[in-house]
């Protein structure tokens, strides 16, 4: 009786463990699981065009200012914040630098200020959220308004255009056949990545991220942590809009816009990957393929693009429910 | 206490200050208002160039009448548009001008003005006889169908047998009618419909990005798969040209409506963006003020209710004597 009664328990263990196992991967592993069947599905449904080097090419040059505008996002919820001004911030900075190229500006000078712009949008919301402890939700969403109005200010509601011709090489140079927002787009990664995994400020953020409380306790300046992590998103912001200038040769009162939301669903896509559940640069860099493979494939295999931003939202759903429950979980 | 009482009473006091103000203004405004012809003017599509500009001039012109002239905008949110517009009708206008309208969403508005028997002067609203408005002068949507359509069978040789992307956006009703028009004019000339059907850009806003990837992502699954790519502004239009300069193409042409002035700038260049529509929005604010004008001083209102003007094709024949208005 002993015995049947203590075999089931040995042979339930290597179950309950394997059971684990899936479990956890799926957890884990879940994104990145759904960025290979969505490259398996649309390759499979498109064999000749999908994994051509022309159209990898194509994908990675249309996420390239996601990917910017996204690790920038991923540094503010590090901290367990998020900034809803970085589209219109984006906008704002690339209409900033295009309309003082116009009015004769040099390039440097104009993109230079152009990121000025965009940090100074980073700066006033690290102020209202780290020093005024205002919500992030409420803070960034007031920018947002009032950074969306600026930009129709700046653009007069019209489209700009006539930029010289050298700026354009920023979004439009192809060296080595390789579009220039794609290098924009990894030097940016590789950065921020560096930062966070390896400098102080990086564990700081993490560690403000984690638990503030505990982080001030051990000598954090939470404040300055919080601070600086706007900064970035705004500064990156900036730079993923001057490059949209660029590559558009036009900037337009809400051509940015739209990036605000993909970022945040990129970087919640990728906070899946860690155990922890906290955002990281390499699960966003999951996220934004996610989105731009889902993007690219859809219009491939010709998907009305009102289905297409059904299914986008899906997703972002699908990320968020996962992010909580794991969040539960741990 | 002590302090929690002041404060309370400082900023009783600064509120009864406030209000005094303001209501002080708004009667100053009532008292005026019995002299000054006053105007409610909206537009939800003010981050559009051509709505920007046109409300703009009627603003302008409206006040060189000595008009009390108050702009509501929006970015195609009609909730806050008809909350605006409903309060100033309460407050007390004469005539209301409505820029750009989608007249299936401003009824509120339109039931208030009806309530206090204050007339709606329209831009461009809609593609059919209104009788929400006492006029509505729009561009022909069928003649900027067939201009364009015929721009692309000239630059494309013809029609049957090619294969034509339209992008859209039905959102707008205007883009919406001359979209489906051209569709049915490019079908029936025998061209094929590009993917299937219609593309819908999302967001007008960032619709030169949007169309960019479309024909992008297009151009990669089918190349020999395109000849031409109709649509409706041109904005998406120039993500279109981009698309098409960045594949290396120069046998796939683009038109689209607006003319503004960087898309003119494209024609010029004699490549793949073929042709543009110019619509006068000026004439048109000029027509509707003389309009409004007319009912200030007699009462009188437009003897039509629908008036639909014509706008000009601006291709590669007659672009370097254009000077664009946008």
């Amino acid at each position: 009786m002993t015995k049947t009664d203590t075999l089931p328990a040995t042979t339930t263990a290597p179950r309950v463990r394997e059971r684990a196992s899936i479990s956890q991967l799926f957890w884990q592993g879940g994104t990145i699981v759904a960025l290979i069947v969505l490259i398996a599905f649309f390759t499979a449904m498109r064999p000749d065009v999908f994994l051509s080097f022309g159209n990898m090419r194509n994908i990675l040059e249309q996420i390239a200012i996601l990917t910017i505008i996204a690790v920038g996002q991923t540094v503010v919820m590090v901290v367990g914040d998020f900034d809803l001004s970085v589209g219109t911030n984006a906008t704002l900075s690339g209409a900033t630098a295009a309309s003082l190229m116009i009015g004769g500006t040099p390039i440097p000078l104009a993109i230079v200020a152009g990121l000025c712009v965009g940090l100074l949008v980073g700066v006033v919301n690290g102020l209202l959220v780290a020093f005024l402890q205002l919500s992030a939700f409420v803070a960034t969403l007031a920018t947002m308004t009032t950074v969306g109005g600026l930009a129709f200010i700046a653009t007069s509601g019209t489209t700009l255009y006539g930029m010289p011709e050298d700026f354009f090489w920023i979004g439009q140079g192809r060296p080595m056949g390789i579009p220039m927002p794609i290098f924009f787009a990894v030097a940016a990664a590789i950065i921020l990545w560096l930062v966070l995994r390896f400098t102080t400020l990086g564990r700081r953020w993490y560690a403000v991220g984690g638990n503030a409380e505990v982080a001030r306790l051990s000598g954090v300046n939470v404040r300055w942590t919080r601070f600086l992590a706007f900064a970035v998103a705004g500064l990156a912001s900036a730079i993923g809009g001057i490059i949209l200038v660029s590559r558009l040769g036009s900037a337009s009162s809400a051509s940015g816009n739209n990036y605000m939301m993909l970022a945040v669903a990129a970087v919640f896509l990728g906070m899946t990957i860690l155990k922890s559940g906290q955002a990281n640069v390499g699960g966003t860099l999951v996220g934004v393929g996610i989105i731009g493979v889902m993007s690219n494939g859809l219009n491939i295999i010709g998907v009305n693009t009102y289905i297409q931003q059904v299914l986008t939202g899906l997703i972002i759903i699908a990320a968020v429910t996962l992010s909580a429950l794991k969040a539960r979980k741990s | 206490m002590r302090k929690r009482m002041a404060a309370f009473a400082g900023m009783a006091l600064a509120s009864a200050l406030a209000l005094t103000g303001c209501s002080g203004s708004a009667s100053g405004t009532a008292e005026g208002s019995e002299d000054t012809f006053k105007v409610a003017a909206f537009t939800a599509g003010y981050g559009t160039p051509g709505g920007k500009s046109t409300l703009d001039d009627f603003v302008e012109k409206g006040e060189a009448l000595g008009w009390d002239v108050t702009l509501y905008t929006s970015e195609f949110d009609y909730d806050k548009i008809n909350t605006d517009v409903t309060s100033a009708i309460t407050q007390g206008v004469d005539a209301i001008l409505a820029g750009f309208p989608d007249p299936r969403q401003v009824s509120p508005l339109v039931n208030a003005a009806k309530n206090a028997n204050i007339p709606i002067f329209s831009i461009d609203g809609g593609v059919e006889p209104n009788d929400d408005f006492v006029v509505d002068v729009t561009f022909r949507q069928q003649q900027l169908a067939e201009l364009t359509v015929g721009a692309l069978e000239e630059a494309m040789g013809g029609l049957s047998g090619k294969d034509v992307m339209v992008i859209g956006h039905d959102p707008h009703i205007g883009i919406m009618t001359r979209s489906n028009i051209a569709q049915e004019l490019l079908k029936a000339g025998g061209a094929n419909i590009a993917g299937g059907e219609m593309k819908q850009v999302l967001n007008p806003g960032t619709s030169q990005e949007e169309a960019l990837k479309f024909v992008t992502d297009y151009l990669q699954a089918n190349p020999e798969g395109l000849d031409g790519v109709w649509v409706g502004w041109d904005h998406a239009a120039l993500g279109a040209t981009q698309a098409i300069n960045e594949a290396g193409r120069d046998d796939i042409f683009v038109t689209g409506v607006d003319a503004l002035g960087i898309a003119v700038n494209e024609i010029k260049k004699d490549g793949p963006f073929y042709g543009s529509v110019f619509q006068d929005w000026t004439s048109v604010v000029d027509q509707v003020v003389g309009d409004m004008d007319a009912y200030q001083k007699s009462g009188t209102l437009p003897s039509e209710n629908f008036v639909e003007v014509e706008g000009t094709l601006i291709d590669r024949s007659n672009v370097d004597g254009f000077t664009p208005a946008l």
